[in-house]
């Protein structure tokens, strides 16, 4: 059972998009701020967010990434988030813009 | 003395903006681990209900939780007690180690924990129930078992799951005491969930989704060749935790005892915080 990987995740049903970045951004603060730097652009412990990569990254699998995390790397699973809470904080990455 | 200087340590600490989404439990563990490099802080005071004849208690366990990486957890317990109208003891320390197993997440992905205890037989955190454990264990005079030592070695295996905003974790428990008793067994269940999935747009403090309700179950499991439910106790514990924005996380639970062996009531609050990147 430990070897089932969890299905991917849905997109929720969409709402204001404006609403969801804000609180996308809220949650970035609160969870992601200390590493990826208070604009996410980086720092000594965590690579900045503005890049063409997120950019381009499908939005289930940043969602997916979040949940799984990179552990072996240092980027902590953010399971613990519910998945609309993740998904919140995939509208905040995409309204970034790449530096 | 204690107490105050703990909960002193944790309002002059540094107002970093960190929230842990914590889980409303206090005996049940799930495979989140602490961010690595970040320090949680947490006083977790037990009122015990007793009975019996045994006295009203307060117990108390400093904690300090810290993510050693992303898959490694360590953590340092300081606990005490106080017991009617005798002087408050210190009961002794625990040293625990988590390891997550799996690098993704997975339908059911499960943990590792040991710890070490060295404590003394007037503890009364009661953070598991393992063996044939019951109310009759606080019927001794604080001052007479805090002469009774107790280093023991504990194994939990742990499993947990998220799924549509629901967690649901539950601990298989054995521990030995290093005295040559045998192995005691014990578990603990929990399910909890947000209030509210999403979050809110605007920064709240006292809103639906910074709150989080559950239910544990936990209890012994008896000793080694004597694997059962009854002639131990067992307890249901409803729990809410409410996660500030600061980092601040409240917890409370009354645990009642649902058998003839268990203390009446055990009511566990808990206030803990969190340093992001304390030595990073």
């Amino acid at each position: 059972m430990a070897g089932c990987a969890i299905t991917p995740p849905s997109q929720p049903a969409p709402r204001e998009a404006s609403s969801e970045i804000r609180a996308g951004g809220k949650l970035f603060a609160q969870h992601c701020a200390s590493c990826h730097g208070v604009n996410a652009t980086g720092g000594t412990r965590a690579p900045s967010l503005h890049t063409p990569a997120v950019e381009a990254m499908p939005d289930k699998a940043l969602v997916q990434f979040l949940t799984d995390g990179n552990l072996p790397k240092g980027m902590p699973s953010w399971s613990r988030l519910t998945e609309e809470r993740r998904w919140q904080l995939v509208f905040y990455l995409k309204s970034l813009k790449a530096i | 003395m204690f107490v105050r200087s703990s909960i002193l340590f944790m309002l002059l600490g540094a107002a970093a903006l960190a929230s842990a989404q914590e889980t409303p439990y206090f005996i049940t563990y799930t495979h989140h681990m602490e961010e690595p490099g970040s320090l949680e802080v947490a006083l977790n005071p037990v009122a015990g209900v007793p009975k019996g004849g045994a006295r009203h208690f307060t117990a108390s366990s400093l904690e300090f939780e810290y993510g050693v990486n992303c898959w490694w957890t360590s953590e340092l317990y300081l606990d005490a007690q106080k017991t009617g109208r005798d002087s408050a003891l210190f009961t002794g320390y625990r040293f625990e180690n988590r390891f997550r197993m799996l690098m993704k997440e997975h339908a059911v992905n499960p943990v590792l924990y040991v710890e070490y205890e060295d404590i003394t037989g007037a503890d009364r955190i009661l953070k598991e129930v393992v063996g044939f454990d019951t109310f009759e264990d606080l019927l001794e005079p604080p001052d007479e078992a805090r002469h009774e030592k107790k280093r023991e070695v504990e194994a939990k295996l742990i499993l947990s799951t998220n799924r549509k905003g629901w967690n649901v974790a539950g601990n298989l428990i054995a521990e030995k005491n290093l005295n040559g008793s045998p192995i005691e067994f014990g578990y603990a269940a929990a399910v909890s969930r947000p209030l509210v999935l999403a979050a809110s747009p605007d920064p709240c403090s006292l809103c639906p989704e910074n709150f989080s309700l559950g239910v544990e179950l936990y209890g012994g499991l008896g000793e080694w060749r004597q694997v059962k439910l009854a002639g131990t106790s067992h307890y249901m514990a409803p729990a809410v935790a409410w996660s500030l924005p600061n980092g601040v996380t409240f917890k409370f639970s009354p645990s009642f005892g649902v058998n003839s062996n268990s203390n009446r009531a055990l009511v566990r609050f808990g206030v803990s915080y969190e340093i992001p990147q304390l030595f990073r």
